[in-house]
């Protein structure tokens, strides 16, 4: 009798499970298209040569400093995106909720703005690093904004979300005005970041972002049923023994951690923190030992096929690949809402 | 008391039509009209004695000579500072006037339309893509009885007829309100040789070097299908590659396609504007090329670079951007273009030189600078 | 197992006093069920032994511990909450809602331990054959059974219930009850419900705490404090309450007085 429930729940283990590795099939799949795909032709054979040693120089080329780069960064910031929506969800206990909801984006976007029209760097770094570095440390400073609206009034989702809210429009409108002054390639320079793109992907870059996923998801993970009980509902959560307010600061740093770094080196890209979480959820239920991966897993999915769709539609120019995730991503989100029998939320 | 309000308002109509009529009596002795470069007809009183600039400071002086400058009362110093600062140093430098000259701003941006009407100018000028971001407040202006004038240099298309037509129309306009019919056609004819005179040479040529032109500011924006590189390599009988695959006037390219393309030519087009900020490296107050080199190098450090035709014969410039489009001087990208395109073939042109010679025959003031620089080589 | 033992205790709500200088022991092994009208606190008053909120003054003892000195997660072993508003958030099934119950207990490998006792209280309960189903499609009265076997299956020495019952059919109140008396007795818990319904507290309480405006207006065994003053002046009701031996039954009749002005 007993081993039957045992059944039940093994079941429903093993197909998490099994989601969660059709998702990392999918996601490898993707990435080995996304190094094939390219102006210059190469068969997967060529690619897997050409990694390990230059046979073709230019493909070697091509491979280790424009296409691994991208590819790494497109899971990597698909990853920490979906993994960062997952968790805003989460702790605001709000479905409409995003790494962007607090206005995250719109700091960061003032910060490389900033560095755009004024060159102003707010830490001594190469020049290439002054734009991420600025969107970083303006996408971080508005999560402590936030931190200190929660710590005045309390950090329940609602002060969270609607100082949030405030903190986004100030920024906005900050930035509106930095863009009012800008000179027209400035404009367009700022206007293209927010889109997001690929194009400064760099290997280093790459790994920054692949530490703080690394770090933040293993963080995660080992409070996951702390996570998990914070969707019951606070008090739920509190006489379940968890410092509601405590975690909720704690998993909003992992947060601004993840969202910071994903935005600083490929600008806003606003669908996947969105819509990640959600297919995760609707495959894989609540439970955050399965949930953590399965967003990160989502948001490379997505990103990734973004970034591929975004080499293809025009092939030789770059598309901003932030306008394609969304247009990608939304019928198949659509699909899963309209035709899932599952509830979402 | 409704009466005496019905009483005030006749008179009120009354003294409009009065003034009307005064102004009809007076524009009718000494007024010209012009069709500006949208077909816009335009009435202006003479003789013009106070102009408001939005566009072309250089064109002006061109056409109307140094004492044109002095009926400036007000100029668009903003798109100065912003995308021209070499050229704005050496105005304020040879006429401190204009540094003292109120700033109506760049329209679209920070255009100051009420500051124009109390400037009183007879006329203000501007580029025909300032149109789009101003039609309302042309409207406004018009309604002060402040009449604007459009006028357009930039290369729209690889036909020369056209692109000499509105060059033409644009000079003539200026000569016109200014009085200077004569010299304008001066301008517009030495515009006209020096294109002339490129494009026979380049009218036959078959193989055609593969270029791309890439922007300073941005790292992988290059110039496409509209834009004016891609009429003045037409021209000059070369292949803008970038055009295959950036259909409108620039845009990001792959660097992958860079690669794969491998042109013979790359040229980077710099208004001093970097991803990090304004510097200036190349223009009228830059005195030895080592900044720009400097500038270049740097630019073209890339992956895979090094194995581009073009890096590998160092056939890779940087020019002035204010050369390129807009300005009646702009046939000096054109020659640039040609000279780097073909070099056997213009050995003996020198773009630097026919520069010099618009600028003492046309410009109130001498050339200085450093304008087009070669990577590394002579 | 642990006796508690509330000492003197005091909240406020912003400026509003409610709970006001509470003194009671609930013994271990025994039901207490508090009842008294709509905003006299009684929720409150569990909300503070469950150490979701601090009491201002006052103290909470599990035995000769003082509930203000120990950790959250020590107290959240000890102590199982139902509260008042049964909504089950999410995407879970049954099966995970009761599992997490055990939150404290879980590491990040579910232990076969806790699967069996959420098997175990399921059954109990009669709920497990819809283990599988989405808990939030469920009606009112099932979700309300689903939240009292999560509270169970930690399997706590105080176990707080807000209203367990409120949304059951007759029959599952009297079997849902029936079954906590049984688990309090064997496990010798320390039980405390809110009740609304007297009879049921009647029937079921070994000990009724009556709360009025955030005081301890009566407490004691049903039989000793039920009476048609008590609440005649609690409620405002007239009430007939027949007594049979230590059982009594409370029949309501009507409002004393009909002024349309709620006590709350
Ligand atoms: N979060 C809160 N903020 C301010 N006042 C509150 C809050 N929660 C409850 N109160 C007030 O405290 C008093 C006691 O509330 P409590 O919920 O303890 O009542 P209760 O006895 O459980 O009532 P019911 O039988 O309706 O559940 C009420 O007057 C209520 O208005
Ligand atoms: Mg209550």
């Amino acid at each position: 009798m007993e081993t039957e429930y045992y059944r039940i729940y093994k079941t429903v283990f093993y197909r998490r499970i099994f989601f969660i590795s059709v998702f990392a099939v999918v996601c490898f799949i993707l990435a080995v298209v996304d190094l094939m795909v390219g102006p210059i032709s190469a068969c997967f054979c060529s690619v897997l040569i050409n990694l390990m040693y230059p046979q073709n120089e230019t493909l070697h080329v091509v491979i280790w400093d424009y296409r691994l780069p991208w590819t790494l960064m497109a899971l990597l910031v698909g990853g920490a995106l979906g993994l960062a929506g997952l968790e805003m969800q989460t702790i605001l206990n709000n479905p409409l909720a995003s790494p962007y909801t607090l206005g995250i984006s719109a700091g960061a976007g003032f910060g490389a703005a900033v560095a755009y029209v004024f060159g102003l760097n707010v830490l001594p770094v190469p020049l290439e690093f002054t734009v991420p570095v600025n969107a970083f440390f303006f996408a971080f400073l508005t999560c402590m904004l936030i931190m200190f609206i929660g710590k005045i009034r309390g950090f329940t989702s609602e002060t969270l979300v609607l100082g949030g809210i405030a903190i986004a429009f100030l920024f906005h409108s900050m930035l509106a005005l930095l863009e009012y002054f800008a000179s027209e390639e400035t404009l367009q320079a700022i206007v293209f970041w927010m889109f997001g793109s690929l194009t400064k992907s760099t290997l280093p870059k790459a790994q920054i972002v692949f530490a703080v996923l690394a770090l933040t998801s293993a963080a995660l993970m080992s409070r996951s049923w702390k996570i998990t009980a914070l969707r019951l509902g606070d008090e739920k959560a509190k006489s379940l023994g968890i410092n509601v307010e405590r975690m909720r600061i704690e998993v909003l740093i992992y947060i601004s951690l993840l969202t910071s770094v994903a935005v600083c080196f490929v600008g806003i890209i606003a669908f996947i923190g969105l819509v990640a979480p959600h297919m995760a959820r609707i495959l894989l239920g609540e439970d955050q030992r399965f949930l953590i991966p399965g967003s990160i897993l989502c948001g490379a999915i997505v990103l990734s096929a973004g970034a591929i769709a975004s080499k293809v539609i025009v092939p030789g120019a770059i598309f901003p690949v932030g306008i394609i995730t969304s247009m990608i991503g939304v019928p198949f989100f659509l699909l899963l809402v309209v035709r899932g029998r599952k509830h979402i939320w | 008391m409704r009466k005496s309000l019905l009483f005030f308002c006749l008179i009120a109509l009354l003294l409009c039509g009065c003034a009307q009529v005064k102004n009809v009596a007076e524009n009718k002795t000494k007024t010209i009209t012009v069709t500006d470069i949208l077909g816009r007809t335009v009435t202006i009183k003479t003789p013009v004695k106070r102009v408001v600039l939005l566009y072309g400071l250089e064109d002006y002086a061109a056409v109307g000579g140094k004492d044109s400058l002095s009926k400036l009362v007000g100029i668009n110093a903003w798109r100065y500072k912003m995308y021209r600062p070499d050229w704005w140093q050496a105005w304020i430098e040879y006429y401190p006037r204009i540094k003292k000259l109120p700033d109506v701003g760049q329209p679209g941006k920070t255009f100051q339309v009420e500051e124009v009407i109390k400037l009183k100018p007879d006329v203000v000028i501007a580029d025909r893509s300032m149109y789009k971001y101003m039609t309302e407040d042309v409207k406004r202006l018009e309604k002060a009885g402040i009449p604007v004038v459009f006028t357009d240099y930039f290369p729209h298309t690889n036909n020369v007829t056209e692109l000499f037509n509105e060059v033409n129309r644009s000079a003539m306009i200026l000569g016109k309100i200014l009085n200077r019919e004569e010299r304008a056609k001066e301008v517009v004819k030495f515009f006209e040789d020096h294109v002339i005179e490129i494009v026979n040479k380049t009218k036959g040529i078959r193989s055609k070097p593969k270029v791309i032109v890439f922007a300073t500011w941005s790292k992988w924006d290059a110039y496409g299908k509209k834009s004016m590189y891609n009429f003045w390599i037409d021209l000059a009988g070369g292949d803008n590659v970038a055009a295959k695959v950036i259909p409108g006037f620039s845009g990001d390219i792959n660097p992958e396609f860079v690669l794969k393309a491998n042109p013979d030519v790359l040229v980077f087009t710099c208004n001093n504007n970097f991803p990090s900020g304004q510097k200036v490296v190349i223009g009228y107050t830059v005195n030895n090329s080592s900044s720009a080199k400097e500038a270049l190098k740097e630019l073209i450090n890339r992956p895979g670079w090094n194995k581009l035709n073009a890096v590998k014969d160092r056939r890779v410039y940087i020019i002035h951007h204010g050369l390129s489009h807009g300005h009646l001087f702009e046939f000096v990208c054109l020659e640039y273009m040609a000279k780097w395109l073909h070099p056997a073939l213009f050995r003996n042109l020198e773009p630097k030189k026919d520069l010099q010679t618009f600028y003492s025959k046309f410009m109130p003031m001498p050339l200085h600078g450093v304008w087009a620089v070669r990577l590394g080589g002579s | 197992m642990v006796t508690v033992r509330v000492e003197d205790v005091s909240f406020c709500y912003d400026r509003k006093k409610v709970l006001d200088r509470i003194n009671f022991t609930a013994e271990q092994g025994e039901i207490t069920a508090v009842i008294g009208p709509n905003g006299a606190g009684k929720s409150t008053l569990l909300k503070t032994i469950a150490k979701i909120v601090q009491p201002d003054s006052g103290e909470i003892f599990f035995d000769e511990k003082r509930l203000s000195r120990m950790r959250k997660e020590d107290v959240s072993r000890i102590v199982s909450y139902l509260p008042q508003d049964n909504v089950i958030p999410g995407i879970l099934t049954v099966f995970e809602v009761v599992m997490l119950g055990r939150i404290p207990y879980l590491n990040w490998r579910i232990g076969e331990e806790d699967l069996k006792i959420t098997v175990k209280v399921m059954k109990e309960l009669g709920i497990d054959n819809y283990a599988k189903r989405y808990a939030n499609k469920l009606s009112g009265g099932e979700r309300q059974v689903v939240l009292v076997a999560q509270a169970l299956v930690r399997e706590p020495e105080v176990l707080l219930l807000d209203e367990p019952v409120s949304n059951l059919d007759i029959r599952n109140k009297l079997e849902i009850l029936e079954l906590i008396r049984k688990i309090t007795k064997e496990k010798k818990m320390t039980t405390i419900l809110v009740l609304h319904d007297l009879n049921l507290a009647a029937m079921y309480a070994d000990k009724v705490i009556i709360l009025s405006g955030g005081r301890v207006y009566a407490r004691g065994k049903p039989y000793e404090v039920l009476s048609e003053d008590v609440l005649s002046s609690v409620y405002g009701i007239e009430a007939e309450i027949r007594r049979n031996g230590e059982k009594i039954q409370v029949i309501p009749l009507r409002p004393v007085k009909c002024d349309g002005k709620r006590q709350f």
